[in-house]
C-alpha cells in the first residue's frame, strides 16, 4: 500500500471527487484520499500510537490542513473538504479557521496557534505559553529553552520566507516527558526560496533544496539561514523524530532508536514548509 | 576602558528568537555601538536571557562583529553570561560564519577568565593563551620564552603574524611601547 501511495499523482477535478492516478490507473473517491491521507501522515510520522478510529496526531493533523490547502489551491470549484469529525486535533484546526481564521486555540494538551504574517510579535506569547508548558512536562529548564527556541526560529522562518500573505500554523501537543510541535506554511517552499540567491541558483529540485537548507548559513539571504541548524541542534539530544517537508521533498531524522537515521522520501508536491518535531525525555518503549 | 552593556536591559526581552527580533533590536545594538566614537571594548552581558537563537545573533552581534574584524569599528567586544542554550546557538553562527569571539567569566566586577568560541586556528588560540598568561607581551618577549621552553623552532616573525593576526580579529589590543609593539587582551587594563 505504501509503494502504491509513494507512486501515487493527485489531480483534483471536479467538486469532491479526487482523481488519483497510481500504477493500476484506478479512479478513488474523496473517502478515500481521506483514508489515503490518514495513512500517509500517520504511518510516515507515527507521533502517537493511534487511537481507536479516526484520531489523528498532530503532525498528522496538520500535514492534512496542509494538503487540503494544496487541494483547494489546485481545485477551481473550491469545495473541497476533507472531514474527521471524531478528530479532536482536526476539530481544533477547524475550529480557527485556518487559513483564513485568527487566534489560538487550547484543548487539554494541545495548543494551536494561526501565525499572521503581519505581526511577528504575536508568536511570542505561545512560546512563552510553550517553554512553561514544557518544564511542567518534565523538561528541564536547558532543554525547554532549547526547544522554545527551535519552535521560535521556525516560526520566524514562516515570516521570513514564506512570502505569502496566509498565515502559517504553529501547534504543540504535550504529554509527560513527550512534546509535539509542527509549524506549516502555504508559501513558496523552500526550493523558490533558496533560489532567490544567486548562490543557490543551481538548485533544481526540492530535496537538493532542503538537503541544502539544513545547513547554518544557507538562506535566500546573505545573512541568516540557520533556522533549520537551531532545530535539528535542539532535538538532538532527545529521542524523537524531526521532519521537515517541502515540495515534494520529504527529510526524516529518526532518533527513535540508538543508532541515528537521515532518510529522504517523496510525497505529492505541497504547498509551502511543514515542520514537525517529535521529542521524547525516554526511548520509546519496545513492543 | 570597557563598558558593560545588559542586553536584557537593551532588548526589554529574554527570550530573543529569529530573525524578526533581531531586526527589530538590531538599531539598538548600532546605536549602542557607534554612540561612542572611542576605542573601548564592550562587555555584551547575556545575564538574564532565557532563550536567544542563531539567527538572533546572526542579525544583531554578527554584523557589528565584520565591522570590527574589518576595521571599521574601534572596538572590542567581549561576552559574559551566555546560558547554555545561548551559548550553543552563538557558536553556531560564529562557526558558520568564521567568526571567534572572548567569552569571558566575572568574579567582582572584574575578568575572572576568558574563553574562545568559534573558529580560530589552533597556532592562534594558543597565542592568545599565551598573551593571557602573561598579561602584556610583545612578539620578542614570546620569542623568548618559546626558546627558553625548547619551541625554538618558532621564530620571531612567526609571532609577530600570530599576534597580528589576533589583533585584527580584535581579540588582542596593540600599542606601541618603545621600539615594538605589546599586545594584551581587550580587559587587562581593567
Amino acid at each position: 500500500m505504501q509503494d502504491v501511495i509513494a507512486q501515487t499523482r493527485i489531480h483534483p477535478v471536479g467538486r469532491s471527487i479526487i482523481t488519483l492516478m497510481p500504477t493500476s490507473d484506478r479512479y478513488v473517491s474523496i473517502r478515500e484520499v481521506e483514508q489515503y491521507q490518514w495513512r500517509v501522515a500517520t504511518n510516515d510520522i507515527p507521533l502517537t500510537v493511534p487511537v481507536k478510529g479516526t484520531q489523528l496526531s498532530l503532525a498528522a493533523a496538520i500535514e492534512l490542513a496542509c494538503f487540503e490547502q494544496f487541494l483547494l489551491h489546485t481545485n477551481d470549484e473550491n469545495k473541497l473538504r476533507i472531514r474527521f469529525p471524531t478528530c479532536g486535533v482536526w476539530k481544533l484546526i477547524r475550529s480557527l479557521r485556518w487559513p483564513n481564521g485568527n487566534g489560538t486555540v487550547k484543548e487539554n494538551s494541545t495548543v494551536l496557534s494561526v501565525l499572521p504574517q503581519d505581526s511577528g510579535r504575536r508568536s511570542s506569547d505561545s512560546l512563552r505559553s510553550l517553554q512553561t508548558d514544557l518544564r511542567q512536562h518534565g523538561f528541564s529548564h536547558t532543554l525547554a529553552g532549547s526547544l522554545t527556541g527551535a519552535a521560535g526560529e521556525i516560526i520566524d522562518n514562516v515570516f521570513q520566507h514564506s512570502q505569502t500573505e496566509l498565515p502559517g500554523l504553529f501547534g504543540y501537543q504535550l504529554s509527560r516527558r513527550k512534546v509535539t510541535f509542527c509549524v506549516a506554511d502555504l508559501g513558496v517552499g523552500v526550493l523558490k526560496s533558496l533560489r532567490q540567491n544567486p548562490q543557490y541558483r543551481h538548485l533544481m529540485t526540492s530535496m537538493d533544496a532542503l538537503q541544502t537548507a539544513i545547513a547554518p548559513g544557507v538562506s535566500r539571504f546573505d545573512a541568516g539561514g540557520y533556522g533549520f541548524s537551531t532545530l535539528l541542534r535542539s532535538v538532538a539530544e532527545l529521542w524523537g523524530k524531526t521532519r521537515l517537508r517541502s515540495g515534494e521533498a520529504v527529510l526524516v531524522f529518526d532518533r527513535e532508536t540508538e543508532e541515528r537515521r537521515k532518510m529522504h522520501s517523496y510525497l505529492p508536491p505541497f504547498l509551502g514548509v511543514q515542520v514537525s518535531a517529535i521529542c521524547r525525555l525516554d526511548p520509546p518503549k519496545k513492543s | 576602558m570597557l563598558r558593560r552593556v545588559n542586553v536584557r536591559q537593551l532588548t526589554g526581552s529574554d527570550t530573543l528568537v529569529g530573525k524578526t527580533d533581531g531586526q527589530r533590536d538590531a538599531p539598538k545594538f548600532v546605536n549602542l555601538v557607534f554612540g561612542d566614537d572611542r576605542e573601548e571594548s564592550l562587555l555584551w552581558d547575556w545575564s538574564g536571557i532565557e532563550v536567544a537563537t542563531a539567527s538572533y545573533f546572526a542579525t544583531t552581534i554578527i554584523p557589528l562583529m565584520r565591522m570590527i574584524t574589518s576595521g571599521e569599528l574601534a572596538k572590542y567586544f567581549l561576552f559574559a553570561g551566555l546560558n547554555k542554550n545561548c551559548l550553543d546557538e552563538f557558536a553556531l553562527v560564529l562557526n558558520a560564519e568564521g567568526l571567534v569571539a572572548m567569552l569571558v567569566k566575572l568574579k567582582n566586577e572584574k575578568v575572572a577568565s576568558v574563553d574562545l568560541v568559534g573558529k580560530l586556528d589552533p597556532v592562534y588560540a594558543n597565542t592568545f593563551r599565551e598573551v593571557i598568561r602573561h598579561g602584556a607581551i610583545s612578539a620578542a618577549e614570546l620569542f623568548k620564552h618559546s626558546q627558553s621552553r625548547g619551541k625554538s623552532q618558532i621564530g620571531k616573525t612567526a609571532w609577530v603574524n600570530r599576534l597580528t593576526g589576533l589583533n585584527r580579529l580584535r581579540l588582542l589590543r596593540k600599542e606601541k611601547v618603545g621600539r615594538e609593539f605589546v599586545f594584551r587582551a581587550p580587559f587587562m587594563e581593567v
